[in-house]
């Protein structure tokens, strides 16, 4: 079971409670949560996670992706040496690998 | 102002001078005093062509008939607002295809009809300016008692002058109302009655005393001056009169209580000294919550209201029972292993589940919420110890398959779309959610990423579409707690039965057969109007009941395992805008289909989140 830590803009909530309670439900060991890109969601129009934020509580709680994912990812050399999703530049092979979809 | 109406009034000023001055000039005071037409009879008298006063007459008459046209549009657009607001029968206010209210304009004009033939046109007239008046004494009344009732509500216009202005007005219109009175023909209408007036003035309180603020409020609300004299709001609730220590800055914002049942449309907003908050939170601001202290029979509870159901009073000194056993059990099944709550699974109630996690804090739904995991799996497996998943939301307002491929690849480059890449569509389509369905897949078949795909669309397009082909990896559903929610959804536990054996027919998963994602929360069963009056939790609770049932054990672990994801939106978005209690509902591993799996509707405060425990 997941938790989408959203919220809508005319409640009086910010990242800070989003941040607790993404905290929280790692410490509680919630199975996901939902990201989106910059956290800001322009269909549904309201604020979730951003796909950072889920790095940090993965970090912050040392919790780690499903494991056929986290396979996948080191397959694609998406990680580091330590496990952690790896900064890219625009021209790293997976980076690169994964943009052509797009073109 | 209008510049309009200045130009229109300045106008009327010019004209009623000129008028003044010209028709007595004209004719002589004599003449003018008894015509019935006086700038005709002037014209006529001073010896003017007749068709210069045949024009001047019909100019008066197509003037007098313009302001027929101004009346036929208020009297009937006033019946219709009377009758929107229900003050008359609803059938005034419906119109036609163009928009016009036709009984409204039909039965008044039909009535003014059938009174003009009485003949007493003059006492007619008489009555209608006699009834124009009293409107305009009951507007300058209630300007007065307004401005004196509330002297701090916000105004989009200020009257210049303010209630100076209007008590002028008033007195006039009085002066006026009375002489008209006493022509002949309103005489029936007894001019003591506009003298009677001032009772409405009666129930107008003493402005309110000036107090100091006493600052502070609640954490997170601006603070004024201390020490700054502010005007003590007062409200009458319940036969008695509530006034507020602190200022508008200091006091909090408004809040809806936490608590569902209490306050579905009621803005808490004011403190009342004199109650004693027992059971809200600090910064909820609602009716239930306050003992009173002062009333005249000593101390009691409030009055109690049918939306606002009296809490429970717990004592102070030592917690109820109904607190510590809770808690005690929850740190027992944290001690122990897991299979001290999956074991108890079966045997409890929604509604078990919900009241014993209202008594539980947060760390406690942490604790049990660690012990109560639940392992699914279509193409991943999530639930297992030391994961946290994440579903990758590449919404586009447009559905635009090159903004949405941008969002699923920044997301993957970060790492996330593990649980499901999950698009909420902007329309819900068959073919728009076909589209979408095919793009995902063809992002996961081509670089083989071991995760599904989700388009959010509702349940019977999901059916069609896969019917149609489409690669369906998970059905989606928002459920409901209520059957009377299931139905404001459109859905039916047949529906995601159907569903469900449609998607494991096409056979797409590699690790697990879990192919249902049902969504929580969002207060639907209060949009629906579908809550029967029951608090948020246990409807949120009920609402994996109707999970489980829809998707029945596929695993052998769990006694259930059905869904591969469920969410929850922890914000409610429908339910505030539905003007019910905002609450935040979330939730942590909870196994959907498990009768133990419960949400906890937290306040959206600062302060307060919490998450929850289930199997």
């Amino acid at each position: 079971m997941g938790v989408d830590v959203c919220y809508t803009n005319h409640t009086d909530v910010d990242g800070d409670d989003t941040d607790v309670l993404t905290l929280l439900l790692g410490a509680a060991g919630c199975s996901f949560v939902i990201a989106v890109p910059g956290s800001d969601d322009v269909m549904l129009h309201y604020q979730s996670l951003s796909f950072q934020d889920v790095l940090t509580a993965r970090q912050v709680l040392g919790l780690r992706p499903a494991p056929e994912f986290e396979s996948w990812l080191e397959r694609m050399d998406l990680l580091d040496d330590r496990g952690r999703v790896r900064e890219l530049s625009a021209d790293a092979p997976a980076a690169r690998a994964l943009l052509a979809a797009a073109r | 102002m209008p510049r309009g109406i200045l130009a229109a009034m300045g106008l009327l000023v010019v004209l009623a001078l000129l008028m003044l001055v010209f028709t007595p000039g004209a004719a002589g005071s004599d003449l003018v005093q008894s015509s019935g037409n006086p700038p005709v009879d002037a014209l006529a008298a001073a010896g003017t062509a007749e068709w210069l006063t045949t024009l001047v007459n019909y100019a008066g008459l197509v003037g007098l008939v313009a302001s027929f046209f101004s009346i036929i549009y208020a009297y009937s657009r006033q019946t219709f607002a009377l009758s929107r607001a229900g003050y008359l029968p609803r059938a005034l206010s419906v119109t036609n295809r163009r928009k016009a209210p036709v009984l409204a304009l039909l039965v008044p004009g039909a009535l003014g009809f059938v009174l003009s033939l009485t003949g007493q046109g003059a006492m007619l007239l008489n009555m209608a300016v006699f009834g124009a008046t009293v409107s305009y004494v009951l507007m300058m009344v209630s300007h007065i008692v307004l401005r004196r009732r509330e002297p701090d509500l916000p105004r989009p216009y200020r009257t210049p002058g303010g209630t100076a202005t209007t008590g002028v007005a008033l007195v006039l219109r009085r002066r006026r109302s009375s002489r008209r009175s006493s022509s002949t023909a309103t005489r029936a209408v007894d001019a003591r009655r506009v003298r009677g007036l001032p009772r409405l003035l009666r129930p107008v309180q003493p402005p309110p005393p000036r107090r100091r603020c006493t600052g502070g409020g609640v954490r997170g609300a601006r603070r004024c001056q201390p020490g700054r004299a502010v005007t003590v709001r007062r409200t009458t609730l319940a036969g008695r009169t509530w006034s507020s220590p602190r200022c508008r800055t200091c006091s909090p914002r408004r809040r809806r209580c936490a608590r569902a049942t209490c306050s579905p449309g009621a803005p808490p907003s004011r403190r009342r000294s004199g109650w004693r908050r027992r059971r809200c939170s600090p910064t909820s601001r609602c009716r239930c919550s306050w003992t009173s202290t002062s009333s005249p029979r000593g101390r009691r509870r409030h009055p109690a209201h049918p939306r606002h159901p009296r809490p429970r009073r717990p004592s102070r000194r030592s917690p109820p029972d109904g607190r510590r056993v809770p808690r005690l059990a929850a740190r027992r099944a944290a001690e122990g292993d897991e299979t001290a709550i999956s074991g108890l699974a079966k045997g409890l109630t929604p509604e078990m589940v919900a009241a014993t996690s209202k008594l539980m804090r947060n760390a406690d739904l942490v604790a049990v919420g660690r012990r109560a995991r639940v392992v699914t799996g279509l193409r991943s497996t999530l639930g297992l110890p030391g994961r946290l998943a994440s579903r990758l939301q590449p919404n586009h307002p447009t559905d635009d398959a090159v903004g949405v491929t941008a969002s699923v690849l920044d997301g993957l480059l970060h790492g996330c779309g593990d649980a499901v890449i999950g698009i909420n569509p902007a329309t819900d389509s068959p073919a728009q959610t076909r589209s979408l369905l095919e793009l995902l897949a063809a992002v996961i078949e081509r670089y083989e990423i071991p995760t599904q795909s989700c388009v959010l669309a509702h349940v019977t397009t999901t059916l069609r579409v896969m019917e149609q082909g489409a690669p369906v990896d998970l059905v989606f559903q928002s459920v409901a707690g209520t059957e009377g929610g299931n139905r404001g959804f459109g859905v039916t536990l047949d529906h995601l039965a159907e569903a469900r054996a449609g998607a494991l027919e096409l056979g797409r998963g590699t690790v697990g057969r879990n192919v249902t994602y049902f969504e929580t929360g969002q207060g639907s069963a209060l949009s629906a109007d579908a809550h029967y009056g029951v608090d948020g939790r246990p409807s949120t609770s009920r609402r994996w009941s109707a999970a489980r049932t829809a998707s029945p054990a596929t695993s052998s672990r769990c006694s259930s395992t059905p869904s591969s994801a469920s969410s929850a939106r922890s914000t409610s978005t429908t339910a505030s805008r539905s003007s019910g209690p905002a609450w935040r509902t979330t939730s942590a591993a909870s196994c959907s289909a498990c009768r133990w799996a419960s949400t906890s509707a937290t306040r959206t405060t600062r302060t307060s989140t919490a998450t929850t425990p289930t199997s």
